[in-house]
């Protein structure tokens, strides 16, 4: 027996145990012995009594203390999270039924992040294709075969006088040369040979059909039946005669 | 589905019906799904569970937030309720740990935020002039400012004894149901709410009244 016990048993437990036990006392915690221990140490010493008073007023006032209401919405938020929580249970009941509440899911979340791109995306969409629509007639990028006689929607342009003095070409020259809608050209590019005087005479004297000079069927590169921009490529041929 | 003869919807007197074959009965039919399950589980703990973590939250201002966790956490984790313990205490349990958790994450985020300085009172911040417990000015006065210095010295204890304390005294558990809520042993309940007590004692010397001295009679013990 320790000397706790033997001091309970004796009845001489000294103040500090007893103001140990005084909690235990109040919630009626103690064995007779201890029980009777503390009270007839309270009998004598005022000191434990009067911590005995201020442990008891102070359980009183804690148990005092009114309930705390819960906040009239809380019970309404509570079901609201218990009936997620039934659906979100019977959908794991099985398999296929966690599979396609996972598809569920995943659809919701992705429709949720698409959702607020939808509205500009298809606005830079619209605008970038109506810039397209607008830009495709001046970038020549628009390609349609030469022999559209029966709509007449596009014509090609075609040499109609090749500036040629005579002179002899030296080596085969590929020329590519931009037109404009008046049979002017605005832009010429080497493509295959060397720049040179021959070169440039034909550039300079040749003359392409011209938008007023032709009937309707053969004039030259129109869109729609308006004088378009084109591109044509002259091919300028080294003729070697033997003997 | 649940039989609905099994539970009582009214939660005045289905707290005196919950023995342990009444809590396994709740618990497998919230296993189940069946919503009146749910509807009584809320029913029956909102208010205490909501009264519990008031009293335990240094700022019952968060409760609200707090007991949402603890409902969330009671519905996902229904599986693990062994009948054991009665469901009150394992729902107390989780509430306990829930306002732990939250208290963790209140310093380590929160501690942070500025806090509003009001120069003229000597350095006293916001908090100490405007308690924030989501109380009108009328219900300070009906309540009295007793209940206010309770409460104040209640939220000023340690965490660890305040909750043994109100466990005891505010929610009426007894030592052992205190033991499975706080897994701890007996003698350790005993004595954090021995220090809880003591602390709400040093807490409270000289600003409320003393209680008149008791007097002892050997021969009454």
């Amino acid at each position: 027996m320790g000397r706790r016990g033997r001091m309970i048993l004796q009845g001489s437990m000294s103040c500090q145990f007893v103001q140990e036990f005084i909690s235990a006392y109040l919630d009626n915690r103690l064995t007779d012995a201890e029980r009777n221990s503390v009270v007839s140490h309270m009998a004598s010493c005022r000191e434990c009594a009067a911590l005995h008073g201020r442990m008891a007023q102070v359980r009183e006032n804690l148990r005092s203390l009114p309930i705390a209401l819960a906040p009239a919405k809380l019970t309404t938020d509570l079901q609201v999270l218990a009936s997620k929580e039934i659906v979100r249970r019977r959908h794991m009941g099985s398999a296929s039924a966690l599979l396609g509440f996972w598809a569920g899911h995943a659809r919701l979340v992705i429709d949720n992040l698409m959702r607020p791109l939808a509205a500009p995306v298809a606005g830079g969409l619209a605008s970038a294709l109506f810039m397209f629509g607008m830009l495709v007639p001046y970038l020549g990028l628009l390609r349609i075969p030469a022999n559209d006689k029966p709509t007449a929607l596009h014509t090609e342009t075609s040499v109609e006088n090749a500036g040629d003095f005579g002179s002899r070409a030296s080596e085969d020259t590929l020329i590519e040369v931009q037109i404009d809608g008046q049979g002017r050209m605005v832009d010429y590019s080497v493509l295959q040979g060397q720049m040179n005087s021959d070169v440039g005479n034909l550039l300079l004297f040749t003359t392409y059909t011209a938008f007023e000079d032709r009937a309707i069927s053969s004039r030259p590169a129109t869109l729609f039946l308006q004088p378009a921009s084109s591109r044509i490529v002259i091919r300028r041929s080294r003729i070697v005669v033997k003997g | 589905m649940a039989d609905s003869r099994l539970f009582d919807i009214n939660p005045e007197t289905a707290v005196e019906l919950s023995p342990g074959g009444e809590d396994t009965r709740l618990a497998n039919a919230l296993r189940e799904g069946s919503e009146e399950a749910y509807e009584l589980l809320v029913a029956r703990f909102q208010q205490p569970v909501y009264n519990l973590v008031y009293r335990l939250m240094t700022d019952p201002g968060d409760s609200y937030d707090v007991v949402q966790e603890v409902f969330l956490k009671v519905f996902r984790n229904i599986g693990t309720f062994r009948s054991q313990s009665s469901l009150k205490t394992w729902i107390y349990r989780i509430a306990v740990n829930e306002v732990h958790n939250y208290r963790r994450w209140f310093f380590r985020h929160r501690r942070q935020e500025v806090v509003l300085e009001d120069e003229g009172e000597g350095g006293k911040n916001f908090g100490d002039t405007v308690p924030d417990r989501g109380r009108s000015p009328y219900d300070y006065a009906l309540d009295g400012e007793k209940r206010v210095m309770i409460e104040d010295a209640l939220s000023r204890i340690n965490p660890m004894f305040r909750a043994a304390v109100v466990l005891r005294d505010v929610e009426d558990l007894s030592y052992e149901e205190i033991a499975v809520v706080l897994d701890i042993s007996l003698g350790t309940v005993k004595s954090r709410i021995t220090r809880g007590r003591d602390a709400m004692r040093h807490q409270l010397e000289g600003r409320l009244e003393p209680e008149p001295q008791l007097q002892w009679d050997v021969a009454a013990g």
